[in-house]
């Protein structure tokens, strides 16, 4: 295989109407990584993903996935690539152990490899003691292992998650994350992550693109992407007896503002980090300038998406709380 | 062979929904039954006339009960696939590298299956109200037509599940294959239909499958001359509504 586990190049999909949900993204992903493909609702994240796993034809532009072209090659393209979408697509009447059995025949395995596969793999989920219920009956996080394991029957070179942890709770989040980790650990699986929590982002993936109306604003490593936001941000509240202009007055002396980062107050960029906070809390102080709150941040993800995009990404309260 | 063995697994799960889900199949078994017992009891009458050569007006209903059995079925798996095409199942089948072919071949062998079963319960009826099996040849027959109008009605209604992708599609499913079983020879023969009803039953090429199955059902034999229409009839239809089905998989990545 290449070193490039998909690769496109301006790559658009439009749909009726003329709404361009992809609008000519070019990104390479490395084989081996967990790549994060980071963007609010309606950005284009599984526009995306569908069309790299061949379950949507692309309006124009080229898309190698696993070293094959998803348009001229799509059955070897499936073959590679393990696919969980959005929407756990899962019969509620079927049992888990059935599924996992109906997926390795669907991928032309042996039936008793089917079922050693299935055993396997609904003990890695954690799902040996509910393997014979109907799926109708587990819950949200047990679905998504579930969808988990049938994405990994056929053992594929690429994984395609597509928003895996929306709507869990933060036990069963952790939990999957960990088994995404063990998987491009142990097995080497290179893993295509779409998500709209910045968190997830920031913990999984080795590498982030960020999509925004179908466009990519911002694609590198969660660590160059926040240093290319620059400093801390330290934000300080203004108390009673003194204004948010009193605040700025002061803060303005210490690095770049940041207009409306902090209601009540204000915000500025530290070039100096912690040490040149101990400085600001004395010149607010000598000032005679009262205030009410004070925190120092490092730039997150959310920072990186408010920097390309003019707006934080929505659900990202949701996704750091 | 790895085509033939996803079909089989696919049928199978159609399979597992029927036993899991009774309310789906109980219908499909209730209403050939009725329709039997309905038809053979409301027009009873009529079997007196002299077209019918003296015929039991039951045993002149199996072929149409048991034909019309098979077509249930045959529209349940279309329901399944729009169920799946609703609900995303299908994603799961179209990312797989399983052969397009067998995402149609599946359900439809599950149709099958459940054909052979809705019309022994025909038999079963008829044999109940008093009319014998035709004899092994000719039962095989009446069995063979039905699966073919089965699989037929399949592949209508899995078309028109995969060209609207909803369940609501359900009522033009339906509504085909009740009118192309009532625009026939499902009440009276042939020879008794006058007018537009005649005209139309004259081009329906179910009249010609239920014509060939009704003449193994009646005489107890297979009239040659009665069969060729309905076989060239029914394998017709099902090339034809075979390729109705499986031209919208070319298009599924466009959706």
């Amino acid at each position: 295989m290449s070193d490039q586990a998909v690769e496109t190049r301006d790559l658009v999909r439009e749909y009726k109407g003329g709404v361009k949900a992809v609008d000519g993204v070019s990104l390479t992903v490395e084989s081996g990584g967990i790549f994060g493909f980071l963007g609010p609702n309606g950005a284009g994240k599984s526009t995306m993903v569908r069309m790299l796993t061949t379950l949507l034809r692309p309006t124009s532009g080229t898309a190698i996935v696993a070293g094959h072209d998803v348009m001229k090659e799509p059955g070897i393209v499936r073959r590679r690539i393990g696919v969980a979408l959005q929407d756990a697509a899962i019969d509620p009447y079927m049992t888990g152990r059935e599924l996992l059995r109906l997926q390795g025949v669907l991928h032309g395995m042996k039936r008793a490899d089917c079922r050693a596969r299935a055993d396997v793999l609904l003990g890695r989920v954690d799902l040996e003691d509910a393997a014979d219920r109907r799926v109708g009956t587990y819950s949200g996080g047990m679905r998504r292992r579930l969808d988990l394991a049938l994405s990994l029957v056929h053992e594929p070179v690429v994984l395609f998650l597509d928003e895996p942890t929306t709507g869990l709770d933060p036990v069963s989040r952790v939990t999957l994350w960990d088994e995404v980790r063990r998987l491009n650990v142990e097995h080497g699986t290179t893993v295509f992550l779409t998500t709209q929590y910045l968190e997830e982002a920031d913990q999984l993936a080795d590498r982030v693109a960020i999509i925004d109306g179908g466009l990519i604003v911002a694609d590198g490593t969660p660590k160059a992407l926040k240093a290319r936001i620059g400093y801390p941000l330290l934000s300080v509240v203004a108390a009673d007896g003194s204004t948010p202009d009193d605040v700025a007055r002061v803060l303005s002396g210490f690095g770049e503002m940041v207009p409306g980062a902090r209601d009540g107050g204000a915000a500025v960029r530290l070039p100096g980090g912690s040490t040149a906070m101990a400085d600001a809390v004395r010149a607010l102080d000598d000032a005679g300038v009262r205030f009410a709150e004070i925190d120092l941040a490092e730039p997150t993800l959310d920072d990186v998406f408010l920097a390309s995009t003019g707006r934080h990404l929505a659900g990202s309260d949701d996704a750091t709380a | 062979m790895k085509g033939l063995a996803v079909s089989l697994g696919l049928a199978g799960r159609n399979l597992l929904l029927v036993r899991r889900v009774p309310s789906v199949f109980i219908p499909s078994l209730i209403m050939p039954l009725f329709i039997l017992i309905a038809t053979s009891g409301a027009f009873h009458g009529i079997g007196a006339l002299p077209e019918f050569a003296g015929a039991s007006y039951l045993a002149f209903t199996i072929p149409m009960a048991a034909t019309m059995g098979a077509g249930f079925a045959g529209i349940n798996s279309g329901m399944t696939v729009a169920r799946d095409l609703e609900g995303g199942f299908f994603d799961r089948l179209q990312s797989s590298p399983a052969p397009r072919v067998a995402l149609i071949m599946g359900p439809m062998f599950a149709a099958l299956v459940r054909s052979i079963f809705t019309t022994s319960i025909v038999f079963i009826a008829g044999l109940i109200g008093g009319v014998w099996l035709p004899g092994l040849l000719p039962l095989l027959l009446i069995y063979g037509f039905a699966l073919l109008f089965g699989a037929c009605a399949s592949c209508w209604a899995i078309g028109v599940a995969l060209r609207a992708r909803t369940v609501q599609a359900a009522p033009i499913m339906q509504l085909v294959v009740f009118l192309s079983v009532f625009m026939s020879v499902a009440y009276v023969p042939a020879s008794a239909l006058h007018g537009w009803l005649g005209n139309v039953a004259g081009l329906n090429p179910v009249t010609y499958i239920l014509t060939a199955s009704r003449s193994a059902e009646l005489t107890g034999s297979i009239i040659w001359s009665e069969t060729w229409p309905g076989l060239v009839a029914g394998f017709g239809l099902l090339i034809l509504l075979g390729i109705f089905a499986l031209a919208p998989l070319r298009h599924l990545e466009n959706r």
